[in-house]
């Protein structure tokens, strides 16, 4: 049975949007939909449909994260490229779930009823945040995959991953040059199993330690 | 599981340590390796307080999961005991210590203190008690001037914290985290009484730091805590070929009857890339479990009356290894040559 069928069955009658205005954003997009619908389901690349302005990862996430009317919303994408990667990063707060398309006639109904849970305040193990300390040991600030090699302490206390840079400059003020050797804290969801499943909340500078870093 | 249950869970947390000593609600954490298995074990006891998270060395395997659970707001932690070894001071270590730094600053963690065998009398968890065996203040006192020791080169695993759990006032268990031949000469020189019936085996049965003779460390410290079961904690993945054969042949020498298990399958019992079935396991979580590779899995023993039950039970375990014959040669039932001093000829009987 096909994705389609499924949402049929469940009680879902669906609207196929292929046709993005090039100078709308994300926001933009969203309030177009507003009252319309009651589940979104975004493929992560657009931009097959014309130019457009945003990515999935970003209009699902922002839906998700709408303070007082979100509309639960599940990404779903083909192959994700180390690039595409740390953008569905960037917005993995407000993403759930992505499903491989291959997964999508099996997956469907569950993401969707795993974004309501969530958007309820129920959230998995897998996906619950808390606050950690990062320590921040490598900075690419060049490229369209600007991020930084950090330990998330709470998550894997060995292991470096790849984290979004702009939120950290956005959240702490701080520039690209000063991060390399700096503490964080943020809420991660430590409990995730693969790297690419975290997601970062409230970053700040570490008031537990000096901001040049611990000390040797 | 009963609201009441006393007893000590030893997970699988394949090559690393972790157990859990519980009194009904109560608990106290002693290690806490890097895999989900103990927050899995924490959730299915609908655990909310860890009254003591006791962290005996700076190893990743022993403390690579502390930093989570330190930090993990759905239970809050009374005491974390840290090991005041002086020769701990790594990236793993500082990591552990941001963690502890920052649940303190957000609350949920009461305090942190230095463990030696002088905190032993804090260590109670309702019926339990966790006796700190080693090391005591002037070991870790004595700083770097210590090195070269008597008993020959220290350093981390020397100073291991070596724990002896009590349930309702009767010993159970002696884990002995990575202790290696020098921290067991101080212990020896200690003369305190290790019995008990349970005796997880240090260093996952590998070599235990710079001693030449493993067999004797084996036997010595196997002696002198004569447990009924003995625990390799071991991982099939990491370290696959721990427990060392001589290390293996020293703990059957001195307890020939004791029963042996392995959380996870040795490389030199199975072969690596088989699975076998986990119909012999206890029903708790354990690492080796979605992979096939457990061998008696997580252990839970639990005191009742003053009698110990074991889960999974020992024979099931027993059972399993012998169904393991045919398709491999389980070390803990591999005929023992003896040493040729006592006899040239004879061979040591696989414990029943």
């Amino acid at each position: 049975m096909t994705a389609g069928h499924r949402l049929q069955d469940a009680g879902y009658d669906t609207t196929l949007i292929t046709e993005f205005d090039p100078l709308m954003d994300a926001d933009a997009f969203l309030a177009s939909l507003a009252g319309k619908y009651d589940a979104l389901i975004c493929d992560y690349l657009l931009s097959s449909h014309g130019r457009v302005g945003f990515t999935g990862a970003e209009v699902v996430s922002k839906a998700n994260l709408r303070s007082g009317a979100p509309l639960p919303s599940v990404l779903i994408s083909s192959h994700i490229k180390p690039g595409q990667q740390g953008a569905i990063s960037r917005w993995r707060k407000g993403i759930p779930q992505v499903v491989a398309k291959a997964d999508l006639d099996e997956e469907i109904l569950p993401a969707i009823g795993y974004t309501l849970a969530e958007l309820k305040g129920s959230y998995t193990r897998e996906r619950r945040a808390f606050p950690t300390p990062i320590e921040v040991l490598e900075v690419v600030a060049k490229g369209e995959a600007r991020r930084a090699r950090v330990v998330v302490v709470g998550w894997n206390i060995h292991a470096p991953v790849w984290m979004p840079l702009d939120p950290i400059l956005e959240e702490t003020g701080l520039r690209p040059e000063s991060l390399v050797g700096q503490w964080l804290e943020a809420d991660v969801n430590c409990y995730a199993s693969k790297a690419e499943d975290l997601y970062y909340g409230n970053i700040i500078l570490s008031p537990d330690f000096p901001q040049t870093g611990m000390p040797a | 599981m009963s609201d009441d249950e006393l007893g000590i869970t030893i997970l699988d947390v394949g090559h690393g340590n972790s157990a859990l000593i519980h009194d009904g609600p109560l608990c106290a954490v002693v290690d806490a390796a890097p895999p989900v298995t103990l927050k899995e074990e924490l959730e299915r006891r609908g655990i909310t307080r860890i009254e003591h998270l006791v962290l005996s060395h700076s190893d990743e395997d022993h403390v690579g999961g502390s930093p989570t659970l330190l930090l993990d707001d759905a239970h809050t932690v009374g005491t974390v005991w840290l090991n005041p070894d002086w020769g701990k001071d790594t990236v793993i270590w500082r990591r552990v210590l941001a963690a502890v730094k920052t649940r303190k600053r957000h609350g949920g963690l009461d305090r942190q203190q230095m463990i030696t065998t002088e905190s032993g009398a804090e260590l109670r968890c309702g019926r339990a008690h966790l006796e700190v065996v080693h090391p005591d203040v002037t070991m870790v006192g004595g700083g770097d001037a210590v090195r070269p020791d008597e008993h020959g080169p220290l350093d981390s695993n020397s100073m291991s914290v070596v724990i002896r759990v009590h349930l309702d006032g009767q010993p159970v268990a002696l884990l002995a985290a990575d202790v290696d031949a020098a921290g067991l000469g101080h212990i020896i020189d200690s003369k305190q009484d290790l019995t008990a019936p349970v005796l997880v085996f240090p260093h996952h049965g590998g070599l235990p730091g710079n001693s030449h003779a493993p067999r004797e460390f084996a036997r010595s410290l196997t002696e002198l805590v004569a447990p009924s079961l003995v625990v390799f904690s071991s991982g099939s993945r990491l370290r696959p070929r721990n427990p060392n054969s001589e290390i293996m042949a020293g703990v059957r020498s001195a307890a020939p009857t004791a029963h042996i298990a392995c959380t996870q399958l040795s490389v030199h019992c199975h072969d690596r890339d088989l699975q076998v079935s986990d119909h012999h396991l206890a029903d708790r979580p354990a690492y080796g479990r979605a992979r096939g590779r457990c061998c008696a899995g997580t252990i839970a023993v639990t005191a009742v009356n003053g009698v110990l039950h074991f889960d999974p039970p020992l024979e099931n375990h027993r059972d399993f290894v012998l169904s393991l014959v045919p398709v491999g040669s389980p070390l803990c039932r591999a005929v023992l040559p003896l040493p040729r001093q006592r006899s040239s000829t004879a061979v040591a009987s696989a414990p029943g």
